[in-house]
């Protein structure tokens, strides 16, 4: 009697099967969201330094100008119409804003005036201020202001008396601008204390004033004196608290507890002459 | 592929084109974005048929990605450039497979292609049944097991598995057909044993 091979591996329909698996990976959709994390992680990829690209929009107006310049079918293309036609016209709209702003506008870059003018300067600091005028003023020529000026002031150096500068530049804003920034720096005043601070501070310092002056000898013994009198008082008030129920009871019922208690009294003695009979 | 290089796509890939065409055969300035947008689905198959794993497939594909933005500058000079996106992504899935075990990827896939409206022990025994069924493939030599899972996607065509393989045509073909053969006399063996 043949007995059935056991199958372990069931496979009535190999073909089936194969194919089940081949349909199961080439219907395999991509997750949610991917373009958007691999948009992100270039993105953090290009940010961390480690790839040198251009950004993004740029490369990509790029990219549509110049595939159109090759190849017309790009503008024909209804995903990259409205942005080869914006790229253009942003294109030319810089170019145009470029030529008109750097034709129109001379561009000044030395100044032609000094911007402070000390009052108390001889006749030769004057004439060597003079000379460095299109040169930028060097910090410890110009500018000696003493410490102790309100860096809050917008006349620092007005306020110190240094410096007067004339009444053009006093309502000139770079002058006043340059002499604050000039202005020497001090040490930033303490910070206040955090809430931690303060709670570590009380805890490590209680500044109990009583402990404190116990320190003095001299005043020790008064100290003492008085905070004895001070524990005597607390003991005296907590032991009449005690007391106050038998008190009012007292008083409700004076007879008996007003009559003293007899003493107690020896039994008679009983006469012998009855113990002998 | 077409007289002017352009590969042929099927149909449902013509409405990609669009986006696609401009950085695809020629990236003269080459739009990353428009690249991600285009081939991410199919490079995610490509990958998920290595590792059958979705999570390991979107870290396969991100790290091409990387890569272009690497070799930025070097893409105008490629001559294919989805084949070879195909190519990296495939070789990067394999060796991340390497790194894992293959029970770990394939029978969390094989569960969940059995139906879940299936008793119990059928679907039991259908799991086995398709975790065998990837167990062979796995089994198979290397040129046939590449070539039957890149056939299994279906943007690809015989041409292009062929430049990816780097193998002519009829071999490819060859390759498929005994690939399929030796899985079909396999399980059935393992049938029978």
């Amino acid at each position: 009697m043949n007995s059935q091979p056991v199958n372990t591996y069931p496979n009535s329909y190999p073909d089936a099967r194969i194919d089940q698996v081949l349909e199961a990976l080439r219907t395999t959709e991509p997750p949610t969201g991917l373009e958007q994390r691999i948009a992100a992680r270039l993105a953090q990829a290009a940010e961390a330094g480690s790839l040198k690209t251009s950004p993004p929009a740029a490369s990509s107006y790029l990219a549509v100008v110049l595939s159109a310049v090759k190849d017309h079918r790009i503008l024909l293309a209804p995903a990259r119409r409205y942005s080869a036609a914006a790229a253009v016209l942003t294109l030319l709209l810089a170019v145009t804003t470029i030529a008109v702003v750097h034709h129109a506008t001379p561009v000044t870059t030395a100044r032609t005036t000094p911007i402070v003018t000390p009052t108390s300067t001889t006749s030769r600091e004057r004439a060597e201020l003079q000379s460095r005028q299109t040169t930028p003023p060097s910090h410890a020529a110009t500018l000696q202001v003493p410490r102790g000026i309100s860096l809050g002031s917008h006349s620092p150096l007005q306020a110190a008396g240094v410096l007067t500068p004339d009444s053009s530049q006093q309502q000139d804003p770079d002058a006043i601008a340059l002499a604050e920034t000039r202005a020497p720096s001090r040490p930033a005043p303490p910070m206040p204390l955090t809430a931690q601070e303060k709670l570590i501070q009380a805890a490590t310092r209680p500044g109990q004033p009583i402990q404190l002056a116990e320190l003095d000898l001299a005043r020790a013994p008064m100290l003492r004196a008085a905070a004895e009198a001070r524990q005597t008082a607390i003991i005296d008030r907590y032991v009449k608290s005690l007391l106050a129920p038998f008190a009012a009871a007292d008083a409700l019922q004076p007879t008996t507890s007003s009559q003293p208690q007899e003493a107690p009294t020896s039994p008679p003695a009983e006469p012998t002459s009855n113990s002998s009979n | 592929m077409a007289s002017s290089g352009r590969l042929d796509l099927p149909s449902h890939w013509e409405r990609q084109w669009d986006v696609a065409f401009v950085s695809a055969e020629k990236p003269s300035e080459t739009d990353v974005t428009a690249l991600v947008q285009t081939y991410s689905a199919l490079l995610f198959r490509v990958a998920h048929s290595i590792l059958r794993n979705r999570a390991e497939s979107e870290d396969v594909v991100q790290d091409v990605f990387l890569r272009v933005l690497e070799h930025q500058r070097k893409l105008p000079d490629i001559r294919d450039l989805r084949v070879w996106l195909v190519r990296i992504t495939w070789n990067l899935a394999i060796d991340r497979r390497r790194r894992i075990r293959p029970d770990q990827l394939d029978e969390p896939f094989a569960e969940s292609l059995v139906a879940h409206t299936a008793p119990a022990d059928q679907a039991l025994s259908d799991a086995r049944e398709i975790a065998a069924t990837l167990r062979e493939i796995e089994r198979l030599p290397k040129p046939e097991r590449h070539a039957l899972l890149l056939s299994a996607i279906d943007e690809l065509s015989i041409t292009e598995i062929s430049t990816i393989l780097q193998r002519s045509e009829s071999a490819v073909r060859a390759l498929l057909f005994r690939a399929r053969t030796r899985l079909r006399e396999r399980l059935e063996k393992g049938k029978a044993a």
